[in-house]
């Protein structure tokens, strides 16, 4: 057995749960109404080009970019534009949605997906321009999370030598098994994906990060690229946050992003597999990013599975396609139970950044009061970013933070872990991110 | 004799070359100050509060000494402490009304109904990135206080989920203003006894299923109103306070109660 790569500092374990490993990704039915959020990613707001009444097709443009880094938005079906207004997303921020009434509402969403035509394209001729080109039209953003423009991050300046190209497989949230699945099921769309960022950087080796408690994946993917030499398989420790980029840069190549720093700082390139397989799509099916794989667990879930939805499902839908009982349900988390948000309704719509949806009960959801800070130092030994937490959040309750400290609250990668450790309960990231925004309203 | 008399001596000797040093020393680095800085500072308020901009009473006065400006006048000091300060000057002051911070909600737990659970921090700025309202109403205040901390006069208080305002200890300073994320509380006359207690620019119907109380932009007012002084934009009414005389016309209009009378007794629900 290989020596398992991963991060040094910090870092802490939670139980995988990893209820849905086995289940295989499921296709639902078009809904029976969508609400596409016109703003998923992080950059510019969009501009919306369809208006009331208006019949959409499936791919067709609702809301375009206005600017380098934004991202468009595309109808996942066929059908007619309702209305357009302001609605709670999963999180609980009140957001513009385009409601679409399908035309075929309760059609196997499978079908829908089938009847795209399928290209068989070379990818040798693709140039980076077009490939570029082709990732923004179709609206590809990071979907581990954050959803940051691709076609951004993979245009760096000239002056930034890219080394390295890294996928990330880890999935280190507990309950989320959505990219595992994907990586088992279809892992040959994935290298054909990889194949075309390849065609980016130039003789770039290509890691593909995974933790050990995929194994599944793991002998999969080593399978399909052991003739292929410069796409390695890199099996990582079990430990969360080994999905943060940073953390991922770290364990994989060793390499330390600077403080303020993005990962092409250290000549390295960072993709989820999730997005991996929608540039694939976007190639060989021609589809824009209209739908993806969301994992439906928790403990009021029986079934736990994985499924295939179109972007701006409301979970109502998925609340009655897995049988959950609606009243039991005290706590609902878009997202991993780390870094997700959670949600007050259920007609909120799936974005292109829900990897999951997590249902549960009062026996997980306890309601417990902040404390005084023990001063204990556990947040100080897991942060992944070996940042100070708890002299910060004092920082920041007092409305008197240092100028050094500013640096360092904006190097948070928000991932809970001190929060995950910390005794007297303190809300450690949400007083972290209200840092932040204080910050932000300085400048 | 002499072990009382020496030291006596010595510090006596020390004491006089201190004293020679800070008298020459006074005298060497004397500051003229205005000694009407102090007789300024003397008739403002005292409180501190910053609502002038200024980063307390002091630093307003030695800037109206220095720049001989009473603009912008202490938003906190009384027409005649102001005139007071003006005439020391020698300046004309214009004399405006009181203004109190009111807040443009009535969305308390009755009438706006919880529709989350929140346990996070105790400010409305850090609940504001976890979601935009706890309420039905996406424009109710949201009742954690950042506006409260803000006030330096304890003219603020939360009673179900909403801020309510003691309009005589209010002093018009402004603090409470920026400290809202959502703009809730503007300033007023205090002479303007007709407030329109809503900020939701949804249509009538959705607005009206978010609360009890919202404005729900029919215009009965708008056609109410003798003095031209309110306006629908955007479903919402708004007050022109330059026109609006206080007849109650409005009120007597309103279908939701949105809009509200304040009595001639000062409103205290403390």
């Amino acid at each position: 057995m290989l020596q398992l790569r991963t991060f040094k500092r910090g870092g802490i374990y939670p139980p995988h749960e990893k209820l849905s490993a086995n289940a295989k990704i499921i296709f639902g039915e078009i809904p029976e109404n969508l609400l596409i959020p016109v703003n998923q990613h992080i950059g510019r707001p969009l501009k919306i080009i369809v208006k009331k009444g208006d019949a959409v097709k499936r791919g067709d443009l609702l809301a375009e970019s206005t600017g380098f880094i934004s991202s468009n938005v595309h109808s996942p079906v066929d059908g007619k534009v309702l209305k357009i207004f302001r609605f709670p997303l999963l999180g609980g921020l009140i957001r513009e949605v385009i409601q679409i009434q399908p035309t075929e509402p309760g059609k196997s969403f499978k079908e829908v997906l089938e009847s795209d035509p399928y290209f068989e394209i070379d990818v040798r001729l693709l140039t980076p321009e077009s490939i570029r080109k082709r990732i923004e039209e179709a609206g590809i953003i990071g979907m581990g999370g954050a959803g940051f423009p691709t076609h951004v991050k993979l245009s760096p300046p000239p002056e930034k030598k890219i080394d390295a190209l890294i996928i990330n497989g880890a999935e280190c949230e507990p309950y989320i098994t959505a990219d595992h699945r994907v990586m088992v099921e279809r892992s040959g769309e994935i290298i054909k994906g990889i194949k075309i960022l390849q065609r980016l950087f130039e003789n770039v080796p290509v890691y593909v990060g995974i933790e050990e408690n995929k194994p599944d994946a793991l002998k999969i993917l080593d399978e399909m690229v052991s003739k292929d030499g410069d796409i390695l398989i890199v099996p990582l420790k079990a430990k969360y946050p080994q999905g943060g980029e940073k953390q991922l840069i770290k364990a994989v190549l060793n390499r330390e992003v600077p403080s303020k720093g993005l990962p092409m700082d250290v000549g390295v390139v960072v993709q989820n597999v999730a997005t991996v397989l929608a540039v694939h799509d976007a190639f060989y099916y021609n589809r824009p990013l209209t739908e993806r794989v969301v994992t439906v667990s928790g403990n009021v879930v029986n079934r736990p599975g994985n499924i295939l939805l179109p972007v701006g499902t409301p979970v109502s839908y998925v609340v009655k396609k897995f049988e959950i009982d609606a009243q039991k349900v005290r706590l609902l988390i878009a997202g991993g139970p780390m870094m997700g948000r959670t949600s007050h309704s259920f007609e909120s719509p799936v974005t292109k950044t829900t990897s999951a949806l997590l249902f549960f009960d009062n026996r997980v959801f306890a309601e417990r009061r902040e404390n005084p800070c023990l001063r204990c130092g556990s947040c100080l030994r897991v942060c992944p970013m070996g940042l100070d937490v708890a002299l910060y959040t004092q920082m920041i309750k007092a409305d008197k933070i240092a100028p050094e400290a500013k640096d360092h609250i904006q190097d948070c990668i928000e991932c809970g872990s001190c929060a995950f450790v910390c005794p007297a309960d303190r809300r450690l990231v949400q007083w972290m991110r209200f840092g932040k925004t204080i910050i932000r309203r300085e400048n | 004799m002499f072990e009382i008399v020496i030291p006596g001596l010595i510090l006596a000797g020390f004491a006089l070359i201190s004293a020679s040093g800070l008298f020459v020393a006074s005298k060497k680095f004397y500051v003229y100050e205005d000694p009407r800085i102090d007789e300024v500072e003397e008739l403002l308020p005292g409180a501190n509060c910053g609502g002038c901009g200024f980063a307390g009473c002091r630093a307003y006065a030695e800037n109206a000494v220095n720049n001989k400006t009473v603009d912008p006048p202490c938003p906190v000091a009384d027409a005649e402490a102001m005139q007071a300060v003006a005439r020391l000057l020698d300046l004309e002051v214009e004399v405006k009304e009181k203004q109190v911070a009111t807040l443009l909600c009535k969305g308390t737990h009755e009438n706006s109904r919880l529709v989350m659970e929140y346990y996070g921090i105790d400010d409305c700025w850090a609940a504001m990135l976890v979601a935009n309202s706890l309420k039905a109403c996406a424009f109710s205040c949201l009742g954690l206080g950042s506006c409260v901390r803000a006030c330096s006069f304890d003219a603020m208080l939360l009673k179900d989920g909403i801020v309510v305002i003691d309009e005589e200890k209010c002093t018009g300073c402004g603090m409470c203003i920026h400290a809202c994320p959502k703009n809730l509380l503007f300033m007023r006359p205090v002479s303007g006894q007709v407030i329109v207690t809503c900020s939701n620019t949804d249509r009538g119907a959705d607005a009206r299923k978010a609360c009890k109380i919202a404005c729900i932009g029919c215009m009965k007012c708008e056609k109410s109103c003798q003095q031209n002084a309110i306006h629908v934009n955007d479903f919402l009414a708004s007050i022109d306070y330059e026109k609006c005389t206080n007849c109650g016309d409005c009120v007597a209009a309103c279908p939701t109660n949105a809009i509200e009378m304040r009595g001639q007794e000062v409103y205290v629900t403390a």
